[in-house]
């Protein structure tokens, strides 16, 4: 005889209220704001987006969402949050993203790093900040960008290489 | 072997981002020892590192009021939490994509007994000629009794076969019988899964190919009804039908011709499938039906395996139809057909009851087999009886269902508790 028994698929811990939600602003902030300035390829856009996205992700979260799944989902919201930021944007006016002038500040090396990160296709931009705003942790992004760990670090490896690349031709300039 | 300085480029770069194992970087550090500039070029890369983290807790720093603003709104009362209607709406939007692969998998259990119609070396009358000689045959499958039923697209190529499905436009399924692999592409999502379809799947799909030839045999023995002339689209057509034991086959072809216009294939008490708008001999570009992962495509790593479809598979998935759809009733049948109609159904269940995506997967997979398990009861001549709808799961009592394999003497008789029981005598 073989008796099969029924097995509870449901049992997560939850997010309960306000205090929790708090937490995970902390937690996850730097990591919202990474996918944002991956995408937009601007801080101050970058951040408007990363706190509409923090705080919708507060209004439409129900009592039920569980830990495990907010990260993913938040980071999904803020990604539509930006895509809609671009088409706006784009209605609205050509591109005109804000830079500071190069004679002043060619000598920074910070600056060419930012203008630098900026060149590299979105592609790879997007997972290169979220490893360095995620504790360097590939196999997460791996989960959040819902691809292989092999092709966020064949990802990374790409943003590294590119990413020297344009920092000798901003020096050599 | 020796590379050349791109080569270890890369792994500099994999060093940096920390992705280098032992063994590549013990063999980075030779060569850098003889390489000055790959050692300039790793010390370039560390200083960006260094750079990168900077830069990072810069914009951390920088953004450090924002943070905390948002903090202080969220605890102004400004901002409400919305918990009614929105409730599971993140769940509905988010992983659409996720399970689509398993439904994949789900539909090709459908497909268990047919493809081997259009494989198979089998010789048959002048009607299936095109068929069985066609390097490459396209088609449209038609699934289910219903008007509005599946519609499959296949392009064959021996063994290998593409498939689309017309309720889930954005996935392909490219199959190889002979290695009994399958690849899903998700066509939206730009993501590839390999689904292990050998054992029970094959296996089926063989004993149909016997009984194709058995069918042909009996027809070439003379049991066959020649159905005469018809009219089917316009075309005046000719028609067979052969019956061996729970199959049947029909197959209409232009009366002129012979150009096959409509194959009805039937088994046990399985659902009808046509197959139309053949065309044999097409030239097919081989990437169509090439197994490997295409340019642009991620390989999603998950644990597919059809080949071992059981009973256990089958009872589960009772209870997960009974548990996600029916508010813990059983439905009122099952089999392909229903699996068929119901699987969109059945993952937004899975979506809406907060199910992890490994979860998802899990019970999907069950289903999946499930309903190979209960295909093959048909195939292998097995005698069963389904019982339970309107049963409540959790019924020890109530019979729910019942098979007898083929030369056995007992039952197995599934409760609706989901306890398995043998029995000597038919319930």
């Amino acid at each position: 005889m073989n008796n099969c028994s029924k097995q509870p698929y449901i049992n997560r811990p939850e997010i309960n209220d306000r205090a929790d939600y708090e937490s995970l602003v902390t937690k996850y902030y730097a990591q919202v704001l990474a996918v944002c300035l991956g995408i937009l390829n601007n801080i101050h856009d970058a951040e408007d987006v990363a706190q509409e996205a923090m705080l919708k992700g507060y209004q439409k979260m129900s009592s039920r969402i569980q830990q495990e799944q907010f990260r993913p989902w938040i980071l999904r919201v803020a990604r539509n949050l930006c895509i809609d930021h671009l088409r706006k944007k784009k209605r609205r006016q050509p591109v005109v993203e804000e830079q500071s002038t190069p004679s002043q500040q060619d000598a920074d090396t910070m600056y060419d790093l930012q203008q630098a990160i900026g060149q590299l296709d979105k592609e790879l931009r997007v997972p290169l900040l979220m490893y360095y705003f995620d504790g360097r942790n590939a196999r997460n992004i791996a989960e959040n960008l819902n691809v292989s760990h092999a092709s966020v670090c064949q990802r990374l490896r790409k943003a590294r290489r590119q990413l020297h690349d344009l920092m000798v031709e901003r020096t050599e300039k | 072997m020796s590379y050349d300085c791109d080569h270890y480029k890369d792994l500099i770069a994999d060093l940096v981002t920390g992705a280098l194992d032992e063994t590549q970087s013990s063999i980075l550090d030779e060569h850098l020892r003889d390489c000055e500039k790959c050692q300039g070029y790793k010390e370039a890369l560390e200083q960006e590192d260094k750079l990168l983290s900077q830069y990072v807790d810069m914009i951390n720093d920088k953004t450090k009021d924002s943070r905390q603003k948002l903090i202080d709104k969220i605890n102004s009362n400004q901002y409400k939490q919305n918990n009614n209607s929105l409730k599971w709406r993140y769940i509905m939007k988010s992983p659409v994509t996720k399970f689509s692969a398993v439904a994949a998998v789900i539909l090709i259990a459908l497909s268990v007994g047919v493809i081997p119609l259009l494989t198979g070396s089998v010789t048959f009358a002048k009607v299936v000629q095109p068929i069985l000689d066609a390097k490459t045959v396209i088609l449209d499958m038609n699934i289910g009794s219903g008007q509005d039923g599946l519609v499959m697209h296949e392009v064959v190529v021996d063994s290998r076969i593409r498939r689309t499905l017309s309720n889930m436009p954005n996935l392909v399924q490219v199959l190889d019988l002979d290695s009994g692999k399958m690849l899903v592409l998700d066509e939206e999502a730009r993501t590839a899964v390999y689904v292990e379809i050998q054992g029970t799947v094959q296996e089926g799909t063989k004993h149909y190919v016997k009984f194709l030839r058995q069918l042909i045999r009996n027809v070439q023995g003379g049991e066959v009804d020649d159905l005469g002339k018809d009219v089917i689209d316009g075309r005046e057509v000719i028609g067979y039908h052969g019956k061996n034991n729970e199959e049947e086959v029909t197959i209409w072809a232009d009366a002129k011709t012979l150009h096959p216009v409509l194959v009805e294939v039937k088994i046990g008490k399985g659902f009808p499938t046509k197959l139309r708008n053949f065309k044999f001999n097409e030239p097919v570009d081989k990437a169509l039906v090439s197994l490997d992962v295409p340019d642009g495509y991620t390989l999603k790593e998950q644990n597919m395996d059809m080949s071992n479809a059981t009973e256990d598979d089958f009872v589960q998935s009772l209870g997960i139809w009974a548990e996600m759809l029916y508010d813990n009733t059983f439905p009122e049948e099952i089999g392909s057909e229903m699996t068929m109609k119901m699987m969109p159904r059945l993952v937004e269940a899975l979506k809406l009851k907060n199910v992890t995506e490994q979860q998802g997967v899990e019970m999907s997979m069950k289903v999946a087999r499930s309903m190979v398990f209960h295909q093959m009861l048909d195939v292998r001549g097995a005698k069963w009886n389904y019982s339970g709808g309107g049963v409540k799961l959790g019924d020890a009592e109530t019979i729910v269902f019942w098979y007898q394999p083929k030369d056995s003497q007992a039952y197995r008789v599934v409760y609706g508790d989901l306890s398995v029981k043998d029995s000597d005598t038919q319930p």
